[in-house]
């Protein structure tokens, strides 16, 4: 336990302790490693950078010790009698080379940490996990974990306490990354042989993080290897990785390159039709990065993302859409307390899209949100008891709604929404203290601006009976960075503490989150064509306010974990839309807008085994999503499409030997609502479904249930050997359940005839109507 | 057709082949028949028809229960009264052919219903149409996703002027093919209102959907011999909402994970006592062409 007694120190005896803590196999940097000092009683943890500082109250010789947690403990003797610059390296647990000092510092973090609502997943245990078709998924991973939830199988994003997709602020190496899916929902951007951390802030959110209402998705791809050469891979059912990484210059640079490419297409090409072989889906990511260690008080990174889906329809029609990153990061070190990084990033979403005959005859579409920013950041581990952290950030956004082109028999026609600008700005100033024994805070401040600027045009929208369409009654042109509309906010943040013993805490935690920028979005499961739109002088920035209750306890030295927290939002300003909205190459789309609030409230249960042969862990969340938004609903409370009551996941897994070892997901969660109708009319002779209450979600849908297993045969561990390999196989859906997705209502069949009766009826839509096994060989050559 | 409604369509169908459909048993929630308005008219010498009806639980197959001894008739801005006959299951008919024609180009019609105690009413305006300048035939082989066959486009030039919204009816041996996947509109020579295609030919996907569309997207090949008939009708940008929201809920059970909440159509009949009335009037102007497929 990290416990740390403030005592009286005259400002001649202070000394400091800083460095780096890495891996010793590959010289990756370790985030959240602990340095401590037993007979001072004072330590910190590493930050995101591997970087720590620890303010010596009193000069002398001390046993420092170092750890992190499926690593060997180190501790070492220091001559602390002056300002030391002391870095090391850590050597993984299963090495098994020396003696393994067990230490408990690291593991009741848990119980210790100020930070609550945060769920940390190492790439480790995502990977033992059994998974669709064999690919390790990392989204697919955290929704497994309390207060996460998913629409349904296949969806893109995910859902945390009660928000939509777009309130998640996915960040790879601290570029947001707009769709975080390939194939829809079913895999997820990030390869997880370039992944080294993953962390979920679902409350308690610091300052530091802004401008989405409901989480943080922290991504953190490795450096790549420092000490050798290796490579990695995987050949599965639906991709093949590989991934690179070494030394440029050894322990001061190194780089990893890391690929995947799907290969559905080449596989079923020579079972197509002809006609048909220039048709096919495939999808492939890139993801690079390097880095350069100028000095100890030097060092930068540059990482980039690129990764696509390709859809063609022949030679006349296709749809693609992707991400593309890319970061570049300068850590800095003004002096052993005060640590500072500088992150300047580039973001691109886009997807087009094109179908016609041929030249003279096309529709050609896409559409883009375009954004670059830099962050300031700094760490100032001021004492022992404050560790305060301040920065900035600037982003710029061009949204291009959709530039579209139609040719009629050689006669074009743009039919473009014009692009959009805007400019977020934010500074904040936290501080982690430590007060006494067992009370730790987290209080900060942000504030957030947000500037709607031309080129373009602003709107105004006339007023129409509730639920309607609201038609423009005027408009006004600005120039380019004119400002049309500008927000501003202050966003108060706190966490605190209380540890009750050496194995118990309660945390409670508040925090304002506000959100410029939404993802206009009104199909059950978002699709890759949706836009994303700034906040307007008709559309108001979201706001949310959480409030979050912790108890947190660890049972026999720290084998068993167990995590109970509350939670209730209040979301502002949330979007809906009129029935039949037109959201695609809509200038006008804020008219089809509407806007409304939203609350969110639950309980978040999880008990995890860490120790031992049999490790996994159960979670439980019991929880409640609505909005209200006038003109929907009859204006009353109505639950959102992923609210789930009811939302349980089983994670176990068992080590056999050095060899074997399995794992098993079971997933329960209550049907999410729906909307059904009531009634049918005529028209015209179509058979119309019709809900006579008007009434938004007012059913649920069937139960959903599933079972996977995995299993895992490892190599052999022979130092003289260079080439590991691992035979990892999976069943997905193990008892072919059919869940259901949705609930469709549509005419029997086919053609009605003119009058004769016609029957209706209704349809379980199972996005995976069977259980899927899978089989892929993993590699790694150094 | 909403340009996303196609691009969502396509999406989807890219995910079929993973996913199962079955038929389930649901229960829904009870409510009481609402009055239901079928009143689409045109300026043609023909008999015009207009339906009154009940709504109806939404599994229950017999036919509508029609509504007689109502009292229909449209006045035009012209000065016209025409009294449409009941002719029993709720059918009220005007045979314009033998009294005339319902009224010219850019007249306003209004329909008053008497039900019982209530009166209901609704206007419409005879907006004008674009002629039909040619239906072509081609025989296409080896496209990704198309039998190999003759298929059909129609060629017309939407009527200057930003707002001008049709209903493109394509019929097959005299019988109109009413497939949800064959409705075609046309907001001037595109999808929708937010596609500004003023003036021009209708654009490709539009023109191609005089075809014969099956309830799985694929389009299925004309005969030699058949007879091919379009129609454009003009419609009001109201039966234009009102006919893409009844579009667009016939076809989202095929939109799979990407369908949008159900949404109940638009109606442009008002009640006098306040009460919730389905349905639309629209009156048309109407411009046809035929052929034969050789």
């Amino acid at each position: 336990m990290i416990c740390i007694v403030s005592m009286a120190y005259s400002q001649e005896t202070k000394t400091t302790l800083s460095g780096y803590i890495k891996d010793a196999t590959n010289g990756e940097t370790l985030i959240g490693a602990t340095a401590y000092v037993k007979d001072l009683s004072v330590g910190t943890t590493s930050n995101e950078y591997g970087f720590y500082s620890i303010t010596i109250p009193t000069r002398g010789n001390y046993k420092v010790e170092f750890a992190y947690l499926g690593f060997q403990s180190s501790i070492v003797n220091l001559d602390l009698s002056d300002n030391l610059k002391f870095s090391l390296e850590l050597a993984p647990e299963a090495a098994e080379l020396e003696e393994v000092i067990i230490t408990a510092e690291p593991e009741d973090e848990n119980v210790t940490n100020v930070e609550m609502s945060v769920n940390k997943l190492d790439i480790a245990t995502i990977k033992k996990m059994p998974s669709l078709l064999g690919e390790v998924e990392i989204i697919r991973s955290i929704q497994l974990l309390p207060g996460v939830t998913t629409v349904g199988e296949g969806a893109t994003g995910f859902n945390v306490r009660g928000g939509s997709i777009d309130q998640n602020l996915v960040l790879l190496d601290e570029a947001p990354v707009y769709n975080s899916s390939h194939l829809f929902g079913f895999f997820s951007v990030f390869n997880p042989d370039a992944v080294k951390d993953v962390k979920l802030y679902k409350g308690g959110i610091p300052s530091r993080f802004g401008g989405r209402l409901s989480s943080i998705l922290d991504v953190r791809m490795k450096e790549g290897n420092n000490k050798k050469l290796t490579v990695n891979g995987g050949i599965g059912v639906i991709f093949s990785r590989l991934s690179i990484e070494a030394p440029i210059v050894k322990n001061k640079s190194s780089f990893i390159i890391a690929a995947r490419r799907s290969y559905i297409d080449i596989l079923s090409k020579p079972f197509l039709p002809e006609e048909q072989s220039d048709s096919g889906l495939n999808f492939y990511d890139l993801t690079i990065k390097t880095n350069y260690t100028f000095s100890e008080k030097d060092r930068i990174f540059l990482s980039g993302y690129l990764g696509r889906d390709n859809f063609v329809f022949g030679e006349q029609a296709g749809f693609n859409w992707g991400n593309a990153t890319g970061t570049l990061r300068w850590n800095h070190l003004f002096s052993d307390r005060l640590f500072a990084n500088l992150t300047a990033y580039y973001s691109d979403y886009d997807y087009s899209l094109s179908f016609g005959d041929d030249t003279l005859n096309r529709f050609d579409w896409d559409a883009r949100i375009l954004n670059g920013s830099i962050k300031p950041e700094f760490t100032w581990f001021a004492n022992p008891q404050n560790l305060v952290k301040f920065g900035g950030q600037l982003i710029a956004y061009k949204f291009e709604p959709g530039n579209a082109i139609g040719v009629s028999e050689g006669e074009s026609q743009v039919i473009s929404t014009d692009p959009r600008y805007a400019l977020e700005s934010a500074l904040y100033i936290e501080n982690e203290q430590e007060i006494g024994d067992n009370l730790t805070l987290n209080y900060g401040l942000r504030w957030s601006h947000f500037n709607f600027t031309g080129e373009g045009v602003a709107y105004t929208f006339g007023d129409v009976p509730l639920g309607e369409r609201r038609p423009v009654v005027g408009f006004e042109t600005f120039d380019q960075w004119e400002s049309i509309k500008r927000y501003s906010n202050f966003e108060p943040r706190f966490s605190a503490k209380y540890q009750l013993d050496g194995t118990s805490s309660i945390k409670a935690s508040y925090n304002r989150m506000t959100q410029y920028i939404q993802l206009v979005s009104n199909t059950t499961a978002s699709t890759p064509l949706d836009i994303w739109t700034p906040a307007t002088n008709n559309v108001k920035p979201m706001l949310a306010d959480q409030v979050a209750l912790g108890y947190f306890k660890n049972l026999k030295d720290n084998t068993y974990e167990l995590t109970t927290e509350v939670y209730y939002k209040k979301s502002q300003h949330i979007v809906d839309y009129i029935p039949g909205a037109d959201l695609l190459l809509n200038p006008f789309v804020e008219g089809d807008l509407l806007e409304g609030e939203g609350r969110a409230y639950g309980l978040e249960l999880m008990f995890k085994k860490n120790k031992g042969k049999f490790t996994g862990w159960i979670s439980y969340t019991l929880a409640r999503t609505e909005n209200n938004v006038p003109g929907i609903n009859n204006n009353e409370w109505y639950p959102t499409r992923f609210d789930q009551t009811h939302n349980m996941s089983l994670t176990t897994f068992y080590e056999f030997n050095d060899r074997w070892s399995v794992s098993s997901n079971f997933a329960y969660v209550t049907g999410t609502p729906a909307s059904f109708p009531t009634s049918r009319f005529e028209q015209q002779g179509y058979i119309v479904p019709y809900n006579a209450e008007e009434s938004r979600n007012n059913v649920r849908i069937p139960s959903y249930h599933r079972l996977d297993i995995g299993a895992t045969r490892k190599g052999k561990i022979d130092p003289n050997k260079k080439w590991y390999g691992e035979w990892v196989f999976s069943i997905y859906n193990v008892y072919s359940r059919r869940n259901a997705f949705a609930i469709f209502f549509q005419q029997t069949d086919g053609r009605p005839v003119l009058g004769e009766p016609s029957s209706t009826e209704a349809i379980k839509l199972s996005v995976i109507g069977n259980f899927i096994p899978s089989v892929s060989y993993n590699f790694k050559f150094n | 057709m909403k340009i996303n409604s196609l691009a969502i369509a396509l999406l989807a169908l890219m995910l079929i082949y993973s996913s199962c459909e079955d038929p389930i048993i649901v229960q829904l929630a009870e409510a009481a028949p609402i009055i239901t308005v079928d009143a689409w008219i045109d300026d043609r010498p023909i008999l015009q028809e207009i339906i009154l009806s009940y709504s109806q639980p939404y599994f229950d197959s017999t036919l509508v229960a029609g509504i007689d001894e109502a009292m229909v008739e449209v006045i035009s801005s012209a000065g016209n009264t025409m009294t449409f006959t009941n002719n029993g299951n709720g059918k009220y008919t005007y045979d314009a052919g033998t009294e005339g024609i319902i009224g010219n180009i850019n007249d306003t019609f209004e329909l008053n219903v008497t039900i019982g105690d209530d009166k209901l009413s609704a206007t419409s305006r005879l907006n004008p149409v674009p002629s039909i300048d040619s239906i072509t035939q081609e025989f296409r082989t080896n496209e990704a996703f198309l039998d190999d066959g003759i298929y059909c486009n129609f060629f017309s030039r939407d009527i200057l002027g930003i707002g001008n919204t049709y209903w493109i009816k394509t019929f097959k041996n005299g019988l109109y093919l009413n497939n949800p996947q064959e409705i075609n509109l046309a907001f001037d020579a595109g999808f929708d209102s937010g596609s500004e295609v003023d003036n021009l030919i209708f654009i490709t996907p539009i023109r191609e959907l005089a075809n014969e569309i099956d309830t799985d997207f694929t389009t299925i090949p004309w005969e030699v011999g058949e007879d091919i008939r379009v129609e454009i009708h003009s419609i009001s940008n109201a039966s234009f909402n009102f006919m893409e929201t009844l579009r667009d809920q016939l076809l989202n059970s095929s939109n799979g994970i990407f369908a949008e909440p159900l949404s109940n159509t638009p109606t442009n009949i008002v009640s006098e006592t306040g009460a919730v009335i389905i349905g639309q009037f629209n009156v048309a102007s109407v411009s046809t062409l035929s052929d034969t497929i050789r």
